[in-house]
């Protein structure tokens, strides 16, 4: 249904239309407006930021028969005067917007009219081409409230079309109310007169929201729409310190399961086609840089970036799933009881229990998190959260500390997990203490009605995330999975000897098949580990030794721990070259725990494989997690302080683990 | 049924079910800004839903969630009704 407002007297004044066409949709958290937004322009809606901010914009075509018409999603906000960061970015958009003479089209819950037109009034004042969408008008309904639209069109000087987005009920009527506010651009509108000014106070808008919701909402005597008492008992179990506790442990529990079982089946997948794809590539280029680069470069690049999407993609969905039921909001305040005591935002707990699964969908689920200082906080510490990446690391240093006993390797292994998590609350609690001043904002948040979530809306927040990750973060980590591959690549390093043996053991005639293939094998192993160890990464290596020696590491697990920059599970393959072993874990694991220094003795001590677990735990060592903090932090300083202060951590806790269990005797 | 005021007191003090208006808010500017904007206002009624951590409103058609903290500096009204 859509009402056309009765002529009046106030005009807006008029500027002169340029540039293309475009339509701005508003409104307050909570009322459909992304479900509106996914109806209107759906698969056709690409996400970016606004100018110099890491605020997101999403835009989409409109096709009209009139014309075609850029939709701008602005981010919801109760109120345009609101000093906080977003509202002041939408400010300047709809000031842009007025210059433009945009449509703008405001989106109202219907069963919550007289907040939501607080909104509506301070832009009824200032841009003369308003179309106000009642929406939720089955919610409505179903609380017995009834709206006259006439008469609210009437109210506003507007157009006011009632609509069930969710359902695509009132889409049609607004696509042609958009048209023809499109063909109108520019034409002075009239209002009634005590249509509220771009000046006008806030009390006095408050007042005028009431009076017009009041003339214009109906509700049968004696009712009480307010009252939901479903609602009320949902909210006492889920908002309870120990049952909605519970339910938060089942719900995160039934997330993570989720998120592993429906992302390791595209991971395999991806890891197996660009494993097939690099072996194609091997066959038929010739022996050289090219087919290294093509191979291990760039196809390794992009494999390292592409195979984090599936983690992305459904964590976001699934994110957005929750988000829809309203559920996220009370488990914000369950988490905000603990968090609060380190700095950190009940928020916060989304983006640090998805960095267990990876901090890359970790740091970028932050943008959940409404205050900029505590969005920071969360995304410093969100890397000691210890990650999958880190499992294969944390698997060989407990085997080499705890050989034989496997009850004390699996305690240090949960010990990893908790050191992490310690590290992350006490490193919160010191940035809320000197770079990040303050506390955690005390959480004031609306509840929003219990609802059945959208998968549509899920499944293009997944490809809109999936693809802002591939652009962004994407190009960076290839680019320095290329650099990192010809760091540990070159120079090329002439073949060992005993290597040039093996090979002609291997193709001498009498020779059995199986046995030459082992001979070959043994030979491939020896050329890796003296390339390793002649590359510029296994040289800086070399050279850096001196600085990892108080920990207790020799130039192999300098190495080691210099390309695991590229990322952590890189260690566990090249100690694997170094030790000269091939990729089975059993094998790796004893090839490691032999392997010997230049005089002879072990790299791995207890001491030294302690340091080594402690520095895995506490550092950085992904330089994907820094391209992405670099991103959602919009500036490069708090990547270069996470890495700096992460490995200062990392290096002092390791050193002090070392000395002491050396002091003690334990080596 | 008559509602009658009665003294100011912190939030925190009132129990489920209760109603009241808001008096004064003592906190930073940014909070007060936004429960003015969810609709929590001195000429506006309320409802308590739930006390404790968090405590919650019902205002009008929105139900606002806020931290003890936040409640306990939430000075109100309440109405004690007279039949």
């Amino acid at each position: 249904m859509a009402a056309e407002p009765a002529a009046d007297s106030i005009q807006t004044p008029s500027i002169p239309p340029h540039g293309g066409v475009h339509a701005v949709l508003i409104g307050n958290p909570n009322t459909g407006k992304t479900t509106l937004f996914n109806v209107l322009c759906g698969a056709r809606a690409k996400t970016s930021n606004f100018p110099g901010t890491t605020t997101a914009l999403r835009t989409g075509t409109l096709k009209l028969p009139e014309a075609n018409v850029e939709l701008l999603d602005m981010p919801g906000l109760y109120d345009l005067t609101l000093e906080t960061p977003e509202a002041g970015i939408v400010r300047s958009a709809m000031n842009e917007s007025r210059r433009r003479q945009d449509t703008i089209v405001v989106i109202v819950d219907a069963a919550n009219l007289s907040r939501n037109l607080v909104l509506v009034g301070q832009l009824l004042g200032a841009h003369s081409q308003v179309i106000v969408c009642l929406n939720m008008s089955d919610v409505a309904s179903r609380r017995r409230i009834t709206v006259d639209v006439e008469a609210l069109a009437a109210k506003l000087g507007a157009t006011v079309i009632q609509m069930v987005a969710s359902r695509g009920e009132g889409i049609d009527q607004l696509r042609r109310a958009i048209g023809k506010a499109v063909d109108r651009r520019g034409e002075a509108k009239p209002r009634p007169a005590d249509v509220p000014g771009p000046e006008t106070p806030h009390r006095a808008l408050t007042a005028w929201a009431r009076r017009v919701a009041e003339a214009v909402t109906q509700v049968p005597p004696g009712h009480d729409a307010t009252r939901r008492g479903s609602t009320e008992r949902l909210d006492r179990i889920l908002t309870n310190p120990v049952s909605g506790f519970g339910v938060f442990i089942l719900v995160m529990g039934g997330l993570f399961w989720a998120l592993f079982a429906l992302a390791a089946v595209p991971m395999d997948l991806i890891d197996t086609t660009f494993a097939s794809l690099s072996g194609i590539v091997r066959h038929y280029l010739p022996d050289g840089a090219i087919r290294d680069l093509l191979t291990d470069g760039v196809i390794g690049g992009i494999a390292g970036t592409v195979v984090f999407l599936p983690q992305i993609c459904f964590l976001f969905f699934l994110i957005s799933l929750l988000e829809d039921t309203g559920y996220l909001a009370r488990a914000a305040f369950v988490m905000d009881r603990f968090l609060s005591r380190f700095g950190l935002p009940g928020h916060a707990f989304v983006p640090l229990l998805t960095s267990h699964a990876c901090a890359l969908p970790g740091i970028m689920s932050t943008r959940l998190i409404p205050d900029k200082r505590d969005r920071l906080l969360t995304i410093l510490v969100a890397p000691f959260m210890s990650c999958s990446a880190r499992l294969p690391v944390f698997v060989l240093l407990t085997s080499l500390l705890f050989a034989g006993r496997p009850l004390m390797a699996g305690i240090a292994f949960a010990g990893c997990f908790m050191l992490g998590a310690g590290a992350a609350f006490l490193s919160a609690l010191l940035f809320s203490n000197s770079v990040l001043k303050g506390r955690a904002r005390p959480m004031i948040l609306e509840l929003p009605a219990y609802q059945v979530p959208s998968l549509r809306n899920a499944l293009l927040t997944a490809r809109d995330q999936g693809i802002s990750f591939l652009k962004t973060a994407g190009t960076n980590i290839m680019a320095i999975c290329v650099v990192m591959w010809w760091l540990s690549a070159y120079p090329k390093v002439q073949t060992p000897q005993d290597a040039v043996t093996l090979r002609t053991q291997a193709a001498a005639a009498d020779v059995a098949p199986d046995q030459a293939r082992a001979l070959l094998a043994q030979a491939d192993d020896l050329e890796a580990r003296a390339q390793q160890a002649g590359s510029i990464a296994g040289r800086v290596g070399r050279a850096l030794q001196p600085a990892f020696a108080p920990l207790g590491y020799d130039w192999q697990l300098s190495v080691g721990l210099l390309t695991s920059f590229l990322a952590r599970e890189v260690f566990v393959s090249t100690m694997a070259v170094l030790a000269g072993v091939g990729d089975d874990e059993a094998r790796v694991i004893q090839g490691v725990r032999t392997m010997k220094r230049d005089d002879g003795r072990p790299v791995f001590t207890r001491a030294t494989a302690a340091s080594a677990l402690v520095f895995f735990v506490l550092a950085m060592q992904c330089l994907p997690t820094l391209a992405v903090t670099r991103r959602e932090s919009g500036s490069a300083k708090w990547a270069v302080l996470q890495l700096g202060y992460m490995s200062g951590v990392a290096y002092v806790t390791a050193f002090i683990v070392f000395q002491a269990l050396t002091a003690m005797g334990i080596s | 049924m008559n509602s009658v005021s009665s003294l100011p007191t912190a939030l925190t003090n009132l129990s489920t079910g209760q109603t009241a208006r808001l008096h004064e808010a003592r906190l930073d500017a940014h909070a007060v800004e936004l429960l003015r904007a969810l609709g929590l206002s001195e000429t506006q009624p309320f409802r308590v839903c739930k006390a404790g951590e968090p405590c919650i409103l019902q205002v009008e058609g929105t139900r606002i969630g806020v931290s003890r903290v936040v409640a306990s500096n939430l000075y109100v009204i309440p109405d004690t009704y007279a039949v």
